[in-house]
């Protein structure tokens, strides 16, 4: 099956997201916590490899993943579909045969590829520059805890900009209310809490005498099955909503 | 009906066009209406319950914890006293950032979407003028948003004690600190919003953007605090608007620096850094709207 | 685009079709059946024209009533697109495409087996072959109608839905896009267009769906519409030899309810048409009075419109 279709609307989507000189903000996230990292290596000239493993993973845990990831997954994933409802040039994406779960699940990896592009390359580089490696152990972890939250933050934020004009704004009350504070005052709220499963797989790749700033008591297959649960069901969200959705014309 | 001009192909009519001779209001009565016009639109004004819900919301989260704190404040006589006229914003200063992620983009990102932005440029209004009238009416929102909080708690401290007149007068020089405090948190809030929000006609972006900038700026400011120890590091710091407001703060009611170990720092420090803030945020203003009003 | 006719009729079918959100009825109660042709939908701003368009899209659900296109029903039925084109009525278009990638796209996400040799010959139909390289962020607002509509001829719909789509066009590029839908429309499509402006549908279409407020106020074509409404007095530009004399005569007849003199001519209301149109010739031989023009005034569509509108 030629996929020449999903190429088309990927290709328009990430134009769409990262057109306008948006992308100079992909090289300032990702130059963000490299300069951190460099200024750690200036500063803290002989440091052990432990408090350098610690600052990686703090730096890491802190900004990337509670700050950078969060808002880019927020922003691409709420845009892949919202902007063009606003736009009102959804028309022309929903005025084909196309399948609707090919138009979403394509947003999704175009939200994704961009969300991974903005932190991506950061935590990679905090990893040569702090420990010398970006193929670290610390770094593997990451960078796949990062990409199972970017999944579910895009696929999540996705569907949730197709029930409201204002998903930014709810997404952003989620991330900084729900995972940033209520989910950590009750244990049994961790497994609800995006932040929590990337924190307990990256966990589980890197290793876990590599513990520090990023330990979760989720287990990591909790963190596996929810995972992929919660992806389940806001793809079939999106895209029941995506064939109900009604294009209202608006002034 | 006058008699209309005739020629052998065409009329004219005179439907009694006039030109306005009176008094015009000029330049300073238009950025005082584009100014409370924008403080309509920060709360909404006009538009129905559901879009005022968020703005009033988010200004009672702000106000109503310093009721309880004065309450608690007036009948523990100062005992018990979790937020202080320093602290208070330091504390809710995430509620504060929401509320100016969510309104700036209000007055900066409709006009560009909707290109009513030419509209306005259009008339006796120049570029800086309404500039300045957008950045104002945030600018006094916020400084409405900060003053009563610090009021109420001003309130609870004298009525702490039994003797209200003598409450007041030991209170009384906590008043302008009060001030500069507020104004000070006034202007860089409002400032840096609304140059954050004018950068983007998309509202929901705009607002991300902000928030994303006060997120930032909080956690970085954290990981050099943490980690990295050299005293140049202070200067970045600075960074984080809430750093410099917090010291600030600090230095006006004449605490204890508290938001670095360093007691040597001047308080001119984050006088100055505020003022940069709202410098800059300026300059963002200005160089934007130069080319906007397509 | 192929030059063979479709092998099934296209068709659109609407019955009771009624759209409401709130307490707002957008359409109420509309019910027509579209052959191959061009329907042109008239009604002011605000009538429903758009929603109603939109329906058929199968971009609304119909509060009650079906709507079907081509045997099927519009909602929640992507396969219907494979022969239908929609051209909305919105100016936002990706401005950082070319009016080639935008066809193109469209072509694409129809899975066309000839995606470049579609695309060309559609830019052509629309004559923006020398600007089709150019991003559509520099065209003007004529250009985009005519790439949108570009784009929803790309997989030779049998049903052509179109809102508003002279918008921004000058006269010549009106005629050439009055003649391309006239065209298609002479090999068996169905071409929908909405407009508020008379003189657009006076060119272009047979038939009329007349919509104000919602409602259907009338449909077929427009002169028969105008015959049937025999409450109104019909009017007539009368020049003759002794407008004077015709006139006192022409007042004793009972087909005649008015007569008027203006410089030159004379403005006969005539209840009756057809008892009026044997009358005249009648009373002017009678009273020797010969007959220089006889104008009907008010065939247009616009004077249909206005009765309409105010009834």
């Amino acid at each position: 099956m030629s996929l020449r279709v999903e190429l088309s609307l990927a290709s328009l989507t990430w134009r769409l997201l990262l057109g306008r000189r948006r992308w100079i903000a992909l090289i300032l996230c990702n130059g963000l916590p490299a300069l951190l990292a460099w200024l750690f290596v200036l500063e803290q000239a002989d440091v052990s490899a432990r408090e350098a493993l610690n600052f990686a993973g703090g730096l890491l845990a802190s900004v990337v993943l509670t700050v950078l990831l969060p808002l880019a997954s927020l922003i691409f994933g709420a845009m892949a579909l919202g902007q063009e409802i606003e736009d009102g040039t959804l028309a022309y994406s929903l005025s084909k045969p196309t399948a609707r779960w090919r138009l979403v699940v394509t947003k999704v990896i175009v939200a994704l590829g961009a969300t991974l592009a903005t932190v991506l390359p950061g935590i990679w580089l905090v990893g040569w520059i702090i420990l010398g490696d970006a193929a670290h152990p610390l770094i593997r972890g990451f960078s796949v805890g990062v990409t199972v939250a970017a999944l579910l933050y895009c696929a999540g934020f996705l569907a949730l900009s197709l029930f409201t004009r204002r998903a930014l704004i709810i997404g952003l009350l989620y991330v900084i209310g729900w995972e940033g504070s209520l989910s950590r005052l009750f244990a049994g709220t961790r497994t609800l809490s995006v932040r929590e499963y990337a924190t307990s797989l990256s966990e589980a790749v890197a290793g876990s005498d590599l513990a520090g700033p990023f330990t979760s008591p989720l287990e990591p297959w909790t963190a596996i099955w929810m995972s992929v649960a919660l992806l389940g069901v806001a793809t079939a969200l999106a895209i029941g909503r995506l064939r109900g959705l009604e294009l209202v014309e608006e002034i | 009906m006058l008699e209309p001009a005739r020629t052998e192909s065409g009329t004219i009519y005179d439907i009694g066009y006039q030109n306005y001779d009176g008094v015009r209001l000029g330049r300073r009565y238009a950025i005082w209406s584009l100014f409370v016009h924008g403080l309509g639109a920060v709360f909404a004004k006009g538009r129905g319950f559901r879009a005022g819900l968020i703005p009033f919301v988010l200004a009672a989260a702000v106000v109503v914890p310093a009721a309880f704190q004065a309450l608690a404040t007036a009948y523990t006589n100062g005992v018990f006293e979790l937020l202080t006229y320093s602290n208070y914003f330091l504390t809710i200063s995430t509620v504060f950032a929401f509320f100016c992620a969510a309104r700036a983009p209000e007055l900066m990102s409709t006009d560009q979407r909707t290109r009513t932005l030419v509209l306005y440029l259009a008339r006796a209004l120049h570029r800086e003028d309404y500039v300045l009238a957008k950045v104002m009416a945030l600018v006094t929102t916020v400084l409405f948003l900060t003053l009563t909080p610090l009021l109420i708690l001003f309130a609870g401290h004298v009525f702490s004690s039994t003797d209200l007149w003598a409450g007041f007068r030991a209170e009384a020089d906590q008043l302008l600190p009060i001030l500069a405090s507020s104004v000070a948190m006034a202007l860089v809030m409002g400032t840096v919003s609304t140059a954050i929000a004018s950068l983007t006609p998309r509202r929901s972006l705009a607002a991300a953007a902000v928030l994303g900038y006060f997120m930032v700026s909080r956690v970085v400011v954290e990981i050099l605090g943490t980690s990295v120890g050299a005293t140049w590091v202070r200067w970045l710091q600075l960074l984080d608007p809430f750093v410099a407001l917090g010291g600030f703060s600090d230095w006006v009611f004449g605490n204890v620096l508290s938001q670095f170990l360093d007691p040597e720092v001047s308080g001119w420090r984050f006088a100055g850094a505020c003022v940069t803030y709202v410098l800059v945020g300026g300059a963002v203003l200005i160089t934007r709207y130069r080319k906007a009003g397509a | 685009m192929s030059d063979s006719a479709p092998a099934e009729a296209a068709r659109v079918l609407v019955r009771n079709a009624s759209k409401w959100y709130g307490n707002v009825v957008a359409v109420n109660d509309i019910s027509f059946d579209l052959a191959p042709g061009v329907t042109g939908l008239l009604g002011p701003n605000g009538a429903g024209k758009t929603t109603l368009l939109r329906l058929v899209a199968g971009f609304l659900q119909p509060s009650s009533g079906t709507v079907e296109v081509n045997g099927q029903t519009s909602w929640r039925n992507p396969s219907i697109y494979r022969d239908v084109g929609i051209v909305p009525e919105r100016e936002e278009l990706y401005p950082f495409l070319t009016g080639r990638e935008f066809v193109r796209l469209n072509a694409v996400l129809h899975e066309l087996p000839f995606v470049d040799v579609a695309t060309e010959q559609a830019i052509e139909a629309v004559d923006l072959i020398d600007r089709q390289d150019e991003k559509i962020g520099t065209y003007s607002k004529g250009m985009r109608q005519r790439i949108k509509v570009a784009g929803a001829l790309v997989h030779d719909p049998t049903v052509l839905l179109l809102d508003e789509p002279f918008n921004g066009m000058d006269p010549a590029q009106r005629l050439k896009m009055i003649d391309l839908l006239r065209d298609d429309a002479s090999r068996g499509r169905v071409i929908v267009f909405s407009t508020h402006i008379l003189e657009e549908l006076h060119y272009l279409a047979e038939e009329v769906l007349v919509v104000v407020s919602g409602r259907l106020a009338a449909s077929g074509n427009f002169r028969e519409i105008r015959r049937l409404m025999t409450d109104r007095p019909h009017t007539f530009t009368v020049t003759t030899t002794d407008n004077r004399r015709l006139a006192s005569a022409l007042i004793r007849e009972p087909s005649v309810s008015g007569v008027q003199l203006d410089d030159g001519h004379m403005v006969i209301r005539a209840a009756d048409r057809g008892a009026f149109a044997t009358a005249l010739p009648r009373v002017a031989k009678e009273h020797g009075v010969g007959l220089r023009e006889v104008i009907p005034a008010d065939e247009s569509l616009e004077s249909v419109f206005n009765y309409l509108v105010e009834a």
